[in-house]
């Protein structure tokens, strides 16, 4: 488990810029954060905010799977919550997650630091939108917590009519949040669109780009048309609450079914705002971490847009026991199953791409290859919800409560974390605990497994989702659930210890430390306020073979600097840098 | 257009200073954002940035749309029967005054465009006037739907429940038939709320008209609060020219008319819905034949009230009101290019934020192009 | 070879590791299904697990062994492993559509059995007007349930027989089985409907040829020897009486008020009046347009037909006692079971197409 990282030169500066010259210091005070412009320090309130927010989302995670340690006999027993706890509980969960961390996880906080300097602007097209979408973001959370200690919430985080709008929960609070939180995402789509087709600096043509530039900008395309249709049915399921305009209740004239159509029209395309990010996070890893050019760019970037495309395509996949036409059913299952084609052709080209590549384990990778394989599980199981006649089995059960947490939590959290691990250095300036991040990985990947898999099985018997109680057969797997969730928590707290451990006792980062050849890496760790001071030198993102380690500033140099040097010292060092003790 | 408008000047004399990322450096021009390298890319961003989001309040209305779609294929019966409720001659007067307003803000950005500021300031108050005068209106129609008891489905006595009509119809049922006809009394109650809105308005209109004539006469270098002042009295007189003009055109249609128009049919209905109701037992259920109804007007009327019209409205009052509210952000925006426009802040090479506001009142504009017609005309 | 069937491929019908065993027509159709997506699945993970985990093991970074340049891509590789995969779901997709249409197409001759949920629980109301909180079908016969719902969205599942169909207040919808198996099995609610969503669970059983019939008669039986005040309790609450009429401050307000309905003067909308006694509750169930109460809307629906003697007479006692002036005398008046009293038998209204009676059997129900 050596890597490249273990150095015996620690405090090497970094080339180019002194430490003091940088984003994180160039103003000093609360209101040079607050009111900053700054595409990186926006960034990094982003990634506070919302690591917050899955903090709290993962605490009730925990808390829902305690409960579950016992099935219950009848209403009137109680373990630990009683069953309006419990599903204030599962529902607060959801919405936490979806609206305040996996949406903006990885796009508005990581998307928002890297997205510029990769393509080489000096910030985003509309810096003054972009700090207002996180104060969008924030008055959103804030409604959250008003809605929490008023009365909670209990509709699921999909606000079915009509129950929605008949709990007695605040549910006009939560539903407003999320329609603030929906302008938060817009905005910030909106402005990478302009970002990406506007700020490109001279060479950096479309096909330059590198692949996690393709992924957010087809997120944003994502983000800037769904959202819309979240918002006005957000607004139409308010008025039906406050006012009874009877759009979607039924007992006003209403149609609940067409509640679920807006709903998920927007919220299917949503699963990938969540997904791609991760797809384009895991394309830059495996092609950094196997010191290979990538396979297939183009196949991915266009797989990238055409998920994006499809997405809007399937969302009545969602509703095959709703009593749709049988007409309408075939479509959508048709389409669902369109999609499983260009996420399999990103799997295959990340394989090829590591074929006789040098696979490093630095914890990254170590993250990027969980994903491949936790992935691939969340993809597979996908399929049987999108075989009708399965699915008719299978809807509304543990298995797709399996699938949705390998698709958006082994895809998508696990692909955060690892591009919190890639970027920290750049970010912050110092480099992590290696060794606590790869324990981490390992952890976090067989919790992880010890928690889902269990609920494949539960789902296929037939455990309905959202079930407080459950019948004694499935007490053995809820058991192993939990265990595995307990292991999951672990190992995320022992990989915010690596990374805030790295904070304080990391050692300097330098400008390349792994030797990717996209232009963040360019300029110093952390990078200076303005990004770059003339224009970077814009060329293939994946000319990783142009770049070789350079020991004495234990970081990764262009070539042509080492030139004088004959191939058996390049040799000599890079294998220096690759086994390390 | 911008290729035209856009000088290559624009591009040659910030171009040094913008790489130092310091805008604000250079006197001359001070809009250029420091992480912009010419105005062409300003502008290029900005349009683009514009163009996005009217694809994301497309749909956002389209949500509307759909809904309407589905109640319209689900109830064909309230929503044939729904339209009639609606005064074409209002819609119709709104329509004009809102393809005005897009005239005239076509004209402001090439004002803009040319360097113009006084024609572009004239355009931009005509257009935020005709913003206010089109919510003027619409307080009308609101008002009187309200008192003739056209609402959504669940503040409707007769959706909601039957016996909800006793607890919900309060004002409808306490009408006495006998001594007045009920018309009337619903006229007298729609002026009467029309009359509380005009006058506060106006003392919106006059507190602020005096706000800004002191504030510019006090501080002159105050000017754009003065501007903001001036147009919020702009808008409330407008509005209040708006609510009176709404009641010129009900009255015309009355003086005028042995046909039934929309209004009185409306009013016909509640009388024959008022009639239908528990205290009133002389009415035959669905007809009903009313006799000198408010003005003279002879209305004979085949009505029948069907069950589901809170469906109708409930569509009614979210499209419009929707629709309403960007009218509003309309006006804010136009508030503030009024008070940047005043300042002299726009020249030939910088009317980008003109532009924008431009192209978002146009779709604001289209979005009533088609609320007319499927709420309105098509019956 | 067990594990290997428990895992991958059980003998028809059986449970295995993933599925529950198969109780009806449909469940084997969906059940290959599975299996055939279970398998290509398997073959899909197995190669890209194999090749993730020999490339890391094969190609770790260490020393004397440096990357190799390869293609940057492949034209033909990238389509093969494009079109392969698209052949193999169309496979997928056909499988699953024509399951799907077996299970939307109910047969023309079907067992009718009405359902209505509600927060949080069922009600099966069978052909001869028995209603119950399980569902009880015969073997080997299609079977059609006819659903609605009181309230929200809820969703009937029924795991062995792989059929689930959500059930949407203000329309019906349709659900079909067909039962091959005799036995008892789970029934659950899948839509989540608020506070006990988890308990609104409960038995399916399937008849043994005959046992349907002879259970139905059971639950008529059932209902005879129910207190009277009990039955008409149960009556309210399950035939729809507490959707207008409210009792202890439950219930719509679309009606009277049953505390005031017996022994009070009642003004009509043709300008008569009458005392609420027991002919007026009667009158007022079976022909309820005869006598209108001013202040109320002339909306309820004739229950002529639909009940049975003992039960009219189970609600009149259960009106009778909601009037507390009164409730001492009902309970005196009605102590005998509902059907062992001298009108039980004579009853003037049993027209009922199979001679049965409505209601349901366990008092336990709510």
């Amino acid at each position: 488990m050596a890597t490249i990282l273990e150095t015996r030169h620690a405090d090497v500066m970094p080339l180019g810029h002194a430490p003091q010259d940088n984003y994180l210091t160039h103003g000093r005070g609360f209101l040079s954060w607050a009111l900053t412009l700054d595409h990186k320090r926006i960034g990094v309130m982003y990634l506070c905010a919302v690591c917050s927010a899955f903090l709290l989302g993962g605490i009730f995670a925990m808390l829902l799977r305690t409960e579950l340690l016992m099935p219950k006999n009848g209403p009137e027993d109680v373990f630990l919550f009683t069953r309006d706890a419990y599903n204030q509980l599962f529902t607060l969960h959801g919405a936490i997650m979806v609206f305040l961390f996996i949406i903006p996880g990885i796009p508005a906080a990581l998307g928002n630091f890297i997205l510029p300097i990769m393509l080489g602007a000096k910030d985003v097209a509309f810096p003054r939108l972009n700090l207002c979408s996180f104060y969008l973001w924030l008055v959103g959370a804030l409604f959250f917590v008003l809605m929490l200690v008023t009365g909670g919430l209990d509709t699921g985080w999909t606000f079915y009519t009509p129950y929605s709008t008949s709990t007695s929960t605040a549910v006009v609070t939560a539903v407003f949040g999320a329609f603030i939180l929906g302008f938060s995402s817009i905005f910030t789509g909106l402005n990478f669109i302009v970002t990406v087709h506007t700020m490109r600096p001279p060479g950096m043509t479309w096909f330059r780009m590198p692949l996690f530039l393709w992924a957010i900008y087809s997120t944003a395309l994502v983000q800037v048309l769904a959202t819309p249709v979240l918002a006005i049915t957000l607004l139409l399921l308010i008025a039906e609450r406050t006012l009874g305009i009877g759009i979607f209740d039924p007992a006003l004239g209403g149609d609940p079914v067409l509640f679920q159509h807006f709903f998920w029209f927007y919220s299917h395309p949503a699963v990938y705002i969540m997904i791609l990010p991760a797809f384009g996070v895991i394309s830059e890893l495996i092609t950094t971490f196997s010191r290979k050019h990538i396979f297939g760019y183009r196949f991915i970037a266009y797989s990238s847009v055409a998920i994006a495309i499809l997405g809007f395509l399937v969302w009545a996949h969602h509703m095959f026991v709703s009593g749709q036409s049988a007409i309408s059913a075939m479509v959508f299952s048709a389409i669902t199953f369109t999609i499983s084609i260009p996420t399999a052709i990103k799997i295959f080209n990340w394989l090829a791409t590591m074929y006789k590549g040098s696979i490093s384990y630095a914890t990254p990778m170590c993250y990027a290859l969980a994903f491949i394989f936790l992935f691939t599980i969340g993809g597979l199981t996908g399929l049987p919800l999108g075989t009708l006649s399965t699915d008719i089995h299978l809807h509304d059960t543990y298995f797709v409560v399996a699938h949705f947490h390998y698709v958006m939590m082994g895809g998508t959290l696990i692909a955060f974390l690892g591009a919190l691990f890639y970027w920290w250095p750049k970010m912050f300036g110092r480099m992590y605990h290696e060794r606590l991040g790869q324990i981490s990985a390992v952890i976090v990947f067989l919790g992880f497994n010890a928690t889902f898999f269990p609920q494949f099985i539960m789902g296929a018997k037939g455990m309905p989702r959202r079930y407080a109680n459950y019948l004694p057969e499935y007490h053995a797997w809820h058991v192993a659930s939990t265990i595995g969730a307990y292991t999951l928590g672990i190992g995320l707290v022992i990989a915010a210890i690596a990374l805030i451990w790295g904070l304080y006792r990391g050692k300097r980062a330098p400008a390349n430390p792994w030797g990717s050849a996209t232009l963040e890496w360019q300029c110093s760790s952390p990078p200076p306020h303005n990004n770059f001071d003339a224009p970077p030198v814009v060329g293939d993102p994946y000319a990783i073979h142009q770049l070789v380690y350079d020991p004495d500033q234990s970081a990764w140099v262009p070539r042509q600097e080492k030139i004088v040097e004959s191939e058996a010292m390049l040799e000599r060092h890079t294998d220096a840098g690759t086994t390390g003790h | 257009m911008s290729a035209t408008a856009d000088p290559s000047t624009a591009t040659a004399d910030p171009h040094g200073t913008a790489g130092h990322g310091h805008g604000h450096d250079d006197h001359h021009e001070p809009f250029l954002a420091h992480h912009f390298e010419s105005w062409q890319q300003q502008f290029d961003a900005g349009k683009l940035g514009v163009w996005a989001f009217l694809v994301q309040e497309v749909l956002f209305f389209s949500g509307l749309f759909c809904a309407y779609a589905v109640y319209r294929m689900l109830h064909p019966e309230v929503f044939e029967y729904a339209d009639q409720f609606l005064s074409v001659p209002h819609g119709a007067f709104n329509t004009v005054v809102l393809l005005f307003s897009s005239l005239t803000m076509a004209w402001g950005v090439r004002c803009a465009m040319l360097g113009q500021r006084n024609g572009l300031i004239g355009c931009l108050a005509v257009t935020l006037f005709c913003a206010a005068l089109f919510l003027g209106v619409k307080a009308y129609e609101y008002s009187e739907k309200y008192h003739a008891q056209l609402i959504w489905a669940g503040a409707d006595p007769l959706t909601v429940s039957p016996s909800g009509m006793q607890a919900g119809a309060g004002h409808l049922l306490e009408l006495d038939p006998e001594k007045r006809a009920v018309g009337e009394q619903l006229e007298e109650r729609l002026a009467s709320t029309l009359h509380y809105l005009e006058f506060g308005m106006g003392v919106v209109g006059l507190l602020t008209l005096a706000a800004a004539v002191g504030i510019y006469y006090a501080k002159p270098e105050r000017i754009g609060l003065a501007v903001v002042f001036g147009a919020i009295s702009l808008s409330a007189i407008a509005i209040v020219i708006g609510a009176m003009a709404s009641m010129g055109i009900h009255h015309m249609m009355h003086a005028s008319g042995h046909e039934a128009t929309a209004d009185s049919e409306a009013e016909a209905a509640h009388m024959a819905e008022a009639e239908d109701e528990p205290p009133v037992h002389t009415a035959t259920p669905g007809t009903a034949e009313i006799a000198g109804s408010t003005h003279g007007a002879s209305v004979k009327a085949e009505l029948s009230r069907p069950q589901r019209l809170g469906t109708f409205f409930g569509i009614y009052y979210a499209m419009t009101g929707v629709h309403a509210l960007h009218i509003l952000g309309g006006m804010v925006v136009l508030t503030w290019l009024l008070a940047r426009a005043v300042k002299g802040h726009f020249t030939p090479n910088y009317f980008g934020p003109v532009d924008y506001v431009g192209l978002y009142w146009h779709l604001v504009d289209l979005v009533w192009i088609y609320l007319f017609p499927l709420l309105y005309l098509i019956g | 070879m067990t594990l290997f069937r428990l895992l991958a491929l059980p003998a028809a019908g059986e449970a295995s590791l993933w599925l529950p065993e198969q109780a009806s027509t449909v469940a084997a159709s969906v059940d290959e299904a599975w299996w055939l997506v279970y398998w290509v699945s398997a073959v899909f993970f197995a190669i890209i697990v194999v090749a993730q985990v020999y490339f890391m093991w094969a190609y770790r970074r260490r020393a004397g062994w440096t990357e190799q340049k390869t293609a940057h891509h492949n034209f033909p590789l990238e389509l093969t492993w494009s079109i392969i995969p698209s052949l193999i779901i169309v496979v997928m997709f056909v499988k699953g559509f024509l399951g799907f249409l077996d299970m939307r197409m109910p047969p023309a001759d079907t067992y009718d059995i009405t359902v209505v949920a509600r927060k949080w629980s069922w009600s099966f109301i069978y052909p001869n007007g028995v209603v119950h909180p399980e569902l009880h079908v015969p073997v080997d016969r299609n079977v059609k349930l006819v659903m609605s719902s009181d309230d929200v969205i809820h969703s009937l599942f029924v795991p062995v027989f792989r059929v689930k169909q959500d059930i949407v207040p203000g329309r019906y919808n349709y659900l079909w089985f067909n039962a091959t198996k005799p036995g008892t099995y789970d029934l659950e609610c899948t839509e989540y409907c608020g506070t006990n969503h988890s308990e609104m669970r409960t038995k399916t059983v399937v008849h043994e040829p005959g046992g349907m019939e002879r259970w139905l008669e059971d639950r008529i039986e059932d209902i005879m020897k129910m207190p009277p005040i009990e039955l008409g309790t149960l009556l309210y609450n399950q035939r729809g009486c507490s959707q207008c009429h409210m009792v202890d401050g439950k219930g719509g307000t679309v009606g009277p008020k049953f505390e005031q309905t017996f022994g009070n003067r009642h003004q009509f909308t043709d300008g008569s009046q009458a005392v609420g006694d027991e002919n007026y509750i009667r009158e007022s169930v079976m022909n309820p347009q005869a006598q209108v109460r001013t202040g109320f809307p002339p909306t309820m629906p004739t229950y002529k037909g639909l009940f049975r003697e003992a039960e009219i007479r189970g609600l009149i006692a259960f009106i009778k006692s909601q009037n507390p002036k009164f409730k001492a005398e009902a309970e005196r008046e009605y102590a005998k079971p509902a059907g062992e009293t001298e009108a039980g038998d004579a009853s003037p209204d049993s027209d009922l197409p199979d001679g049965g009676a409505n209601g349901a059997a366990s008092a336990d129900e709510n």
